[in-house]
């Protein structure tokens, strides 16, 4: 866990952005909004699975049960 | 703690960036941010939570009381972290739901510290009256 983390959700919002753009433009919406949420999907396991590991972080930091 | 300033900086530019393009990964790279920053800085305090235990464990602090000490420290840091997040994404009453969650916990824990003062000071009282 470092600032690697950080520049894959920017990378994986700019890669959304740029797939969102590019379906769009060949008139495809609704695969664009499907692409859209994946993205974001991605986006949100990420971040649960980083606040977890936090959490799991203070638990053995404060040696909580 | 160059680190810290580090990953705070390239945090809240990219988050800055994201907003322009795509505004929900925005909330996202600022939840990775500060979880980043709280997570380096609790791998730092796990020494000095630990002197702090050995410290009350010498003085004779009962080992429950140092226990619910460190268990609302915790509390505290993690509804104030969790309530900024809140508020910086423009949703203040989650961020006061999640702030009297935790004061509500925090109380929780100081409850057996409470009854144990109440109860020295009735068997002082106690004492003195009998």
């Amino acid at each position: 866990m470092g600032i690697e983390m950080l520049f894959k959700v920017a990378g994986i919002g700019i890669l959304a952005a740029v797939v969102v753009q590019l379906l769009k433009q060949n008139g495809r919406e609704e695969v664009a909004t499907i692409a859209a949420i994946v993205g974001l999907l991605i986006a949100t396991m990420l971040m649960v699975s980083m606040v977890s590991e936090l959490l799991e972080t203070i638990r053995s930091t404060f040696s909580l049960s | 703690m160059e680190k810290l300033l580090l990953i705070a900086l390239i945090g809240t530019g990219l988050c800055v960036m994201l907003r322009a393009i795509r505004p929900e990964y925005a909330f996202v790279s600022i939840v990775v941010t500060g979880v980043l920053l709280i997570g380096s800085v609790a791998a730092e305090a796990t020494g000095l939570m630990d002197t702090l235990r050995k410290l009350g464990e010498r003085f004779g602090v009962s080992e429950a009381f140092c226990a619910a000490l460190l268990k609302m420290a915790a509390i505290a840091w993690l509804t104030s972290f969790g309530g900024n997040l809140c508020r910086d994404n423009g949703q203040s009453a989650a961020a006061g739901s999640v702030e009297l969650g935790g004061r509500i916990a925090l109380l929780g824990c100081a409850m057996p510290a409470v009854v144990t003062m109440l109860e020295t000071g009735a068997a002082m009282l106690g004492g003195a009256l009998s």
